[in-house]
């Protein structure tokens, strides 16, 4: 015979028994979450990689600066009767910082900057040194000679150019050495 | 323990045995099975062109940069044959004419202007250049040969990295000049690392990962023993 406190704990015995079902349905189902949950992680991962709105053009930069350097006749020798650059023979009498600042005029002067060295290929010596940007330059070499890392700092690219130039004894042969810094952000 | 945590789990237990032991269960659980099979399926199947596409995409957009490589290459080797050759009014590409011609393809002048020319192309240590390699080709017997070969035997000094390092690019640059028998080709050839992100202690950083996120750089220094 069934006494009250039973016939009570029975009431609460199935109460607990519907709550149990709870765990065995999710051990029942646990790939299906687990698939479900990688699915999901997957999908946005792939967008995220496929979609991409950041690119890294800090080389970009540079190289079409060095190029534009290297082309037109902002160092570069050009005749004067008609017209043609000659990329790879430098003009000494444009070797300046002045003619240089004031062809490659970027607007944004808190950007790119250089350091242009020709060097003598007989004994090494520097034959000219200009900037362009120069304040910017000694900024950001600061930044990077103390070591400063992340997207406060800034990076060098260096190319090298074997040249012609023209001094007091005639033709020599150099390398002009292009250091571009571009600001990491 | 308490009776009713016993009677609980015993209750769990039961309804695992009966779910595993009624027929009507597990034919059921065989079809979900089934059902899963194809969506895994064709999940792994959209995984594996999302990462087609991603590559493809990525080659792509990495040819960019390596076009400037070329155009180096090209930019030297122009430079190289417009250049004065001191003391004489003549250029380099007029005295490769003429050492076709005369000296029987001995190059021994193009060889010199070629060495002087080169000489401190490494002189700073962002491009680290293997080789610089000029090949003079010309009509023989009707066919381009190879006349005259200047490689890395020659030039030991820009051998700065051990060779078949495994980030080492080339590049080539190729042009044709008339000479007095037929035309001359010559071809330079670059091996060098891609150009690469000075950074700090001289070590370098590769541009595909972002050579802006490694942030510091060395101030350029000269390399010593040219």
């Amino acid at each position: 015979m069934n006494t009250i406190s039973d016939r009570r704990m029975g009431k609460r015995q199935k109460k607990l028994g519907n709550k149990g079902q709870a765990p065995l349905f999710f051990l029942e189902n646990a790939f299906r979450i687990g698939f479900l949950m990688v699915a999901l992680l997957a999908f946005f991962l792939l967008v995220n990689m496929y979609i991409s709105n950041k690119m890294d053009t800090n080389r970009l930069e540079a190289e079409v600066l060095a190029n534009r350097i290297i082309y037109s006749d902002t160092i570069m020798y050009q005749d004067a009767k008609t017209s043609r650059i000659y990329p790879g023979i430098v003009d000494m009498d444009r070797f300046d910082e002045g003619i240089l600042n004031t062809n490659i005029d970027y607007q944004n002067k808190r950007h790119i900057a250089a350091n242009i060295t020709l060097i003598n290929n007989q004994n090494g010596a520097i034959v000219g040194d200009i900037y362009l940007n120069k304040q910017q330059y000694a900024e950001l070499n600061i930044l990077t000679m103390q070591k400063s890392t992340g997207k406060g700092s800034a990076t060098h690219y260096i190319k090298n150019y074997p040249v012609t130039y023209k001094n007091t004894n005639g033709y020599d042969y150099g390398t002009l050495v292009i250091d571009i810094i571009v600001p990491n952000s | 323990m308490d009776n009713v945590l016993k009677y609980r789990i015993i209750r769990i237990k039961m309804k695992q045995i009966n779910y595993l032991k009624t027929g009507r269960k597990w034919g059921k659980r065989g079809e979900d099975m089934l059902v899963d099979f194809w969506a895994i399926l064709i999940f792994a199947v959209i995984i594996l062109l999302f990462f087609i596409l991603f590559a493809t995409t990525k080659s792509g957009s990495n040819k960019t940069l390596t076009e400037f490589d070329g155009k180096d290459a090209n930019f030297m080797l122009d430079s190289f044959l417009r250049a004065p050759v001191p003391s004489e009014d003549k250029t380099v590409a007029e005295i490769i004419v003429e050492e076709s011609a005369v000296d029987g393809g001995k190059f021994d002048r193009t060889g010199k202007l070629f060495e002087e020319f080169f000489k401190r192309t490494n002189t700073m240590n962002s491009i680290d250049i293997n080789d610089i390699h000029l090949e003079i080709k010309g009509y023989n017997s009707g066919s381009m040969n190879i006349v005259k070969d200047k490689g890395a035997g020659s030039f030991g000094k820009y051998s700065l990295i051990s060779s078949g390092a495994a980030t080492e690019k080339s590049y080539s640059a190729t042009t044709t000049i008339p000479g007095y028998t037929g035309n001359i080709q010559i071809t330079l050839r670059l091996s060098q690392l891609p150009l690469v992100g000075v950074n700090v202690a001289g070590t370098s950083t590769n541009p595909t990962n972002g050579a802006g996120s490694t942030g510091g750089a060395q101030a350029p220094v000269l390399k010593q023993g040219h």
